[in-house]
């Protein structure tokens, strides 16, 4: 019988919180990034820089970020984030404690290069359907009540661009460390399959699913933050390969 | 003399769900003391016009018997008054239920290892005692002078008197918290005259209430994973709301706006406005629901008295502002007796000492269950186990499988007596404070009834998100229990 993580203070370790698209992390974690920094140090990635072009850049602000903290972090990324996070970790498995990817893919889904191939067009138009477009893609119908129009900048659309290239197939055998990857249940941008590739890739993972779309952050931010707070304080709670079954309140 | 395994005192949503639960797993030495003639506790004493939950009924009743037919999101008290009746009936607590039981004094046997209890219906034992007597069950009437001579009716919301007569008549509400933002606007629909004396504004959003359609209810009914869909939703939902509490700006000024949007929506005459507008933080008090309480002070028959109550004089109800107003009933919606509980005059643990003078200085105990000196005895509802944001049932559901466990331990273990350290409770109450540190209801300056005044110490709240609480709590762990409070009867090897 082990202690409690609460009791044991210890085992709080940093956070570093990599967004999605929007490439800023009070955007994406409105709910999460207050509410983690309750029990852990939290450190924000940021891509909202121009000279971010590819994987590896993403990759190396992670890795920024990770190099401020004193003890490896758990690294917790949200879509493009979330692949960005698994590159990181396949790169420099020592540099982190564990991982969790939230709503990310190993290769993009057809879907996602048509949701950023959609994107670019009516970017590229300067419609002004655009953000309402994204919204229908991103949120589920059952969490459209709290649907938020989605920012659309010229950061967004360069990282949505990015996005739909980025493929981690190749690099998920080297990652090491403990690892959660949540997938969305009703995700039609990244899609639940792709989660589940990861799950099956990645050889210490563990599956949690919530019951909401692409905009899981927004959806059900506080079962979100029930899932990740649960695996940053006792990563290997469930073993490899366990597939985590949705809390019944 | 009667002798059970376990007796549970209190028959509301604690002690039958505790009662379902004992039952379900074949257990049957074991009975349910209920010092009224009916069980279900809250929703049996209030019975006041307008008395409804304000957590979604699908999310305020329990898991394990989802109930498809609410009428509401926010079903009225009677509806769940009813549910309780009938969950008890149907899962068989009838021949475990002993109804009008005052249960008067609980003392511990050391060297019986039982609970010894005298009630208003003769002397029981048992070896486990949980204590689901509930904590807004003793209602607080303001000690003001004249409360005894008054000419008219008066009395409290909880105690409703159907056969006192409202129509036409002049009736004051002492008092504007939960239960009168429910009460004020039938009230208005009824009396002549209508005063309400208000002591401090609450904060209140607007009740997206509506009613269930014929088609959700049969949805309900005959896809189950439908409504444990729908229960999930609205748990999570209730959840965010937790952000507010610990001072999350943005959260905080979402709350506060939506407040404020709703009273000036509401209230177009300045001075009234300016009178329900509150002067503390949002969260500090429980934010109330309600969409019909801000309009009824429109009209002309309503008064709304910025000012507690000072005395009663005669027929006449007095406001510290010193103003008169002659009354015909007056209701009392002033809450309840919550830092200090009377069941713990009630209980005696080891050497004698009474719970309330462990509770001297405010409620405490581990996993906000077990109480060091009180061995085998868990108190459900009690100590920092309420919510502000989210359904009690899910606390009172954890706290149930928290006494499962702690009884399946026992079982497996020789039957131990469970005595929980000392300093397994103090560290407990030092995770409270930690928790309750940053949280509105210590830092947004008003006077609050979470807050024990003899200590400061917020002792009635989980200060943190209900899934904490249960990640937390919801399991038993003997390793803070004292090695030496076992085994009181030795295992033959
Ligand atoms: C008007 C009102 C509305 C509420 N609405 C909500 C809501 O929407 N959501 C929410 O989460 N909570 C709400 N609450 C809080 C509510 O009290 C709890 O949700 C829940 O009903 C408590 O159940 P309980 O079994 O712990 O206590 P109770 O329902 O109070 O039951 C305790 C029982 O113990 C009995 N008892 C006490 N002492 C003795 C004794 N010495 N001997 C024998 N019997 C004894 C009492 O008679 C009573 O029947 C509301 C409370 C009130 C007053």
């Amino acid at each position: 019988m082990t202690e409690h993580p609460w009791r044991a203070p210890s085992r709080r370790p940093s956070v570093v919180l990599v967004p999605g698209f929007s490439g800023r992390t009070g955007e994406d974690f409105p709910f999460l990034l207050p509410m983690l920094e309750r029990r852990h140090r939290v450190v924000s990635v940021d891509f909202t820089t121009p000279g971010v072009r590819t994987l590896g850049d993403l990759a190396d602000r992670i890795g920024v970020a990770v190099a401020r903290c004193d003890e490896p972090p758990a690294v917790v990324g949200y879509s493009l984030g979330g692949v960005a996070a698994a590159a990181f970790a396949a790169q420099q498995p020592a540099a982190l404690s564990s991982l969790a990817v939230v709503a990310g893919w190993m290769t993009p889904a057809p879907k996602l290069v048509a949701f950023a191939g959609l994107w670019a067009e009516l970017q590229g138009e300067r419609s002004a359907v655009l953000a309402a477009a994204a919204r229908q893609a991103l949120y589920s119908a059952d969490g459209w009540d709290c649907a938020r129009v989605p920012r659309v900048d010229d950061i967004t659309t360069r990282l949505v661009a990015l996005g739909s290239t980025l493929d981690v197939s190749a690099m998920t055998p080297g990652i090491a460390a403990p690892t959660l990857v949540v997938g969305c249940a009703s995700d039609e941008v990244a899609t639940t399959r792709q989660s589940k590739l990861l799950f099956g890739a990645i050889a210490d993972a563990r599956y949690a699913q919530i019951d909401a779309g692409h905009a899981v952050v927004h959806e059900r931010p506080a079962e979100l933050l029930a899932v990740l707070g649960a695996f940053v304080t006792e990563p290997t709670r469930y073993p490899a390969g366990a597939l985590i079954g949705e809390d019944r309140p | 003399m009667t002798h059970l395994d376990t007796l549970v005192i209190g028959a509301g949503f604690a002690g039958i769900g505790m009662g379902i639960r004992l039952k379900r797993r074949g257990t049957h030495s074991f009975a349910i003391l209920e010092r009224a003639g009916q069980v279900g506790g809250t929703w049996r004493d209030n019975s006041y016009p307008g008395v409804a939950c304000d957590i979604p009924s699908h999310l305020y009743s329990y898991s394990f018997r989802p109930n498809p037919n609410w009428s509401q999101l926010y079903s009225p008290g009677g509806e769940i008054w009813e549910y309780l009746s009938t969950s008890a009936i149907e899962e068989g607590l009838l021949e475990h239920l002993r109804l009008g039981v005052d249960v008067q004094s609980m003392d511990w046997d050391e060297a019986a290892a039982l609970w010894r209890l005298t009630t208003s219906r003769g002397a029981f034992t048992c070896r486990t005692l949980v204590l689901a007597c509930g904590r807004l069950s003793e209602p607080r009437i303001p000690a003001v002078p004249g409360i005894d001579d008054f000419r008219g009716e008066a009395f409290h919301s909880a105690r409703w008197t159907p056969v006192v007569d409202l129509d036409g008549k002049r009736v004051a509400v002492v008092g504007s918290g939960a239960s009168a933002v429910q009460l004020v606007p039938r009230l208005a629909e009824r009396a002549a005259r209508l005063v309400v004396l208000q002591r401090s504004a609450p904060y209140v959003i607007p009740r997206d209430d509506r009613a269930y359609s014929p088609a959700e209810r049969a949805l309900l009914a005959r896809d189950p994973a439908e409504l444990s869909r729908l229960r999930t939703r609205l748990f999570w939902k209730a959840e965010e709301a937790f952000a507010q509490r610990v001072g999350d700006p943005a959260s905080i000024s979402a709350a506060r706006d939506r407040a404020r949007v709703h009273l000036e929506s509401q209230v177009k005459h300045a001075a009234t406005r300016a009178a329900l507008t509150p002067s503390y933080e949002i969260g500090c008090k429980r934010v109330l629901i309600s969409s019909e309480y801000y309009p009824t002070f429109a009209l002309p028959h309503v008064v709304l008295e910025p000012s507690a109550l000072a005395a009663l004089d005669g027929d006449t109800v007095v406001t510290q502002s010193g103003a008169r107003h002659r009354i015909d009933v007056v209701i009392f919606a002033t809450g309840f007796h919550t830092t200090q509980q009377s069941y713990a005059r009630a209980v005696t643990g080891r050497a004698g000492e009474r719970l309330s003078e462990h509770w001297s200085s405010g409620m405490t105990a581990h996993a906000s269950t077990v109480v060091s000196g009180f061995p085998n005895l868990f108190v459900i509802n009690g100590p920092n186990a309420g919510l502000s944001h989210n359904s009690a049932i899910y606390m009172i559901e954890t706290q149930i499988d928290y006494v499962l466990g702690a009884l399946a331990y026992q079982a497996g273990a020789g039957n131990p007596v469970l005595a929980v350290t000392r300093a397994a409770e103090e560290a407990y109450s030092r995770l409270i404070d930690e928790l309750s540190a940053d949280a509105v209801w210590t830092t947004g300056g008003c006077e609050s009834w979470y807050i024990d005044p003899r200590n400061g110490r917020q002792t009635l709240l989980w200060p943190d998100f209900a899934h904490t609480f249960r990640s937390l709590n919801g399991e038993f762990s003997p390793l803070d229990f004292e090695p030496d409070g076992l085994p009181a009867v030795t295992v033959p090897r």
